[in-house]
């Protein structure tokens, strides 16, 4: 990609990230005049000097504390599951790869049914005892499919598929059976299986952006290896790359960043696997350019899915994952028909 | 060409086999009632009409009656039935002794074994998704099952009496009753005396992670209002479902009822800060069996619930 198009696509990109953030905090199931989210916002970045007197405390708070807090967190997620699901389809060289693919996302799941379970039947509770049992979890699954895959000082790619499937697997089955156990009280876990951005708060957002950050800092600096992975591991190896050693450094990378954005969550399908294809249909196949876009895109279909989330049925919700499907297959089909060529990594 | 036919022919067959193992054609009559035991009484054989419209004959007073929900166990024990309730759920657990009975399993993963083996010439059950497998299964045993499904007070009477005229009480049902009856009176009593304004305006919270609450059309939210509180999701939707953080603003409860304890987990929100039910310390944890369950303590929710409005 020449450099001026590459300028072009990420100032267009930020701007709309930036238009999306502000569009969707002042689009909501209660219906707030655009005049007085501007005023709450300015209000609240500090410029005292105008006059909030005459807003409803409530009003303010569901832009405040509600609204925004849920917009970014949506930009966060989308962002952490399109840059892991990009890294990973890039790093194991399979289109069908997804942030979920080596059991990061069923050990969080296994982690938060694990949390709900002991809330309701030990009434055990503690502050966000759901994120940490759900992160806890995921780390648990990366180590054990890591060593699971783990021949001899390497981590071939379709051993760590296997052991990643497996594993899945696995703790379904362990997810299912604390769900007959839990009876009455699996409703908790039904909801946070389902994924969702309702009910979180700034808290969260504190959670996933350190993972975010790091994490895309080093995918971003490792862009250019992952390149060269596209070409097969022998011909990264005599280029000079430390296959063995990128591999498990990006690998942990990428499921950091999931483990962290899953935890907070739930299951959002879909994103991790289809924006990187739809941006890697514009963009080419350059990770220094596809691994940034897919962050931007990411973040900006997310938060619009879940504007939709939360207005389709107002004053009902419908889980976020329901939508992103609901979005993200349509118009995955139509890319693919308009391009009308090979999808290809 | 040959082949072609073949596949065909087999599609077709196939289609078949699952159309009659679906019983979607004819001739797939359910098979008789086997009980042959004497008439106990003049009363039976014995026909009731459930909640699906199904006709359900009783040759016997039944002896051995498994119940596969916990507010149906709570009748019959109310009934005085307890004796011959042989098998029940894991979650029912009121009265004391009704933990004593054999179980035959959860919500979701009913033993259809373990039923068969304690040999019920009635089995009670409702008619929720969890139940529909175990439905569609006990239509196949021959055994004779009475689906319970109120969906208002008023249904939970009706089904009482129903249940007490199946199990051949019918003078202690229409005594509970009566007593469920003159209990609603007073209440309603209690709560026309309170003006309109003075009600408490409520959300009911089902799951901690989520809003999930009840809108119209179920009897939890007559419950609600029944014992003076003004349901704020009513109008908002049908059934249970799950509410928008938004509205919860909006339309910012006096009062918040938790069906499982969470008082301390909500109070502790950061973001609920601005709610005056937070603000206040109005949230209040209910017995989630009282409220939840449709049986004969349900007045004992209503009058929880009462206390939590009016304290």
């Amino acid at each position: 990609m020449r450099r001026s198009r590459k300028t072009w696509l990420f100032a267009s990109l930020s701007a709309a990230l930036l238009l999306t953030v502000i569009l969707a905090t002042a689009i909501g199931a209660v219906a707030i005049p655009a005049g007085v989210t501007l005023r709450i916002f300015l209000s609240q970045l500090g410029m005292s000097w105008l006059e909030t007197g005459d807003i409803a405390r409530n009003t303010e708070a569901i832009v405040w504390s509600l609204r925004l807090p849920r917009v970014i967190l949506g930009v966060l997620i989308g962002a952490s599951l399109a840059l892991a699901g990009s890294t990973f389809q890039g790093l194991l060289r399979n289109p069908l790869a997804d942030p979920f693919t080596i059991g990061v996302s069923s050990g969080a799941a296994t982690g938060a049914t694990i949390a709900i379970f002991l809330n309701r039947l030990n009434g055990l509770y503690f502050p966000h005892m759901i994120p940490l049992f759900a992160f806890t979890g995921a780390l648990l699954a990366i180590f054990f499919v890591y060593n699971l895959a783990k021949i001899g000082g390497q981590v071939p790619v379709a051993t760590l598929l296997l052991a990643g499937v497996v594993v899945s697997s696995f703790l379904s089955a362990v997810i299912s059976l604390l769900m007959v156990l839990a009876g009455e009280n699996m409703q908790g876990i039904f909801f946070w299986l389902s994924g969702g951005l309702m009910m979180r708060s700034w808290t969260e957002i504190g959670f996933v952006a350190p993972y975010l950050l790091v994490g895309s800092g080093i995918l971003f600096a490792y862009a250019r290896e992952l390149n060269i992975f596209l070409l097969g591991e022998e011909a990264a190896l005599h280029l000079g790359v430390r296959v063995e050693f990128t591999k498990k450094l990006l690998l942990v990378t990428a499921s950091l960043v999931t483990a962290a954005a899953v935890s907070v969550s739930g299951m959002i399908g879909f994103v991790g696997l289809i924006i990187p294809h739809a941006v890697r249909m514009v963009s080419g196949p350059d990770h220094r350019v596809l691994l940034p876009a897919s962050a931007l895109v990411g973040g900006i279909f997310l938060v619009w899915a879940d504007v939709a989330a939360r207005t389709v049925l107002a004053p009902q919700e419908i889980p976020v994952g329901i939508i992103t499907a609901f979005i993200g297959a349509p118009f995955f089909i139509y890319l693919l028909r308009k391009k009308k060529k090979e999808i290809r990594l | 060409m040959k082949k072609d036919r073949l596949i065909a022919v087999s599609m077709a067959v196939l289609l078949v086999v699952t159309l009659l193992a679906t019983g979607c054609l004819p001739g797939n009559v359910a098979p008789k009632d086997t009980q042959n035991g004497e008439a106990a009484s003049e009363l039976y054989p014995l026909t009731v009409t459930d909640d699906l419209g199904r006709e359900v004959t009783l040759t016997a007073k039944p002896e051995r009656i498994v119940s596969l929900l916990p507010s149906l166990t709570e009748i019959l024990f109310a009934l005085d039935e307890g004796e011959r309730v042989v098998g029940v759920t894991d979650w029912c657990n009121y009265p004391a002794a009704a933990r004593e009975r054999a179980k035959v399993g959860g919500i979701v993963n009913l033993n259809a074994e373990s039923i068969l083996a304690l040999e019920p010439d009635l089995i009670v059950t409702g008619n929720s998704d969890t139940l529909t497998e175990t439905l569609s299964f006990l239509a196949g045993t021959g055994i004779p099952y009475l689906v319970v499904d109120p969906q208002s007070l008023e249904e939970i009477e009706l089904s009482i009496a129903k249940i007490a005229e199946a199990v051949g009480s019918s003078a202690k049902g229409e005594a509970i009753v009566a007593e469920l009856q003159a209990d609603r009176a007073a209440m309603a009593e209690k709560v026309a005396a309170i003006a309109e304004a003075d009600r408490p305006s409520v959300f009911v919270m089902i799951d901690t992670g989520s809003l999930f609450t009840v809108g119209d059309g179920e009897y939890l939210a007559e419950l609600i209002s029944s014992a003076g509180g003004r349901n704020i999701a009513a109008g908002l939707g049908s059934g249970y479902f799950e509410m928008s953080e938004e509205k919860l603003f909006e339309l910012d409860p006096e009062v918040i009822i938790a069906t499982s304890p969470m008082r301390e987990q909500l109070l502790a929100r950061e973001a609920w800060q601005e709610l005056q039910a937070v603000k206040n310390g109005r949230i209040y944890d209910v017995n989630g069996d009282l409220v939840s369950r449709p049986g004969p303590r349900v007045v004992l929710g209503m009058e929880e619930l009462y206390g939590a409005f009016f304290e």
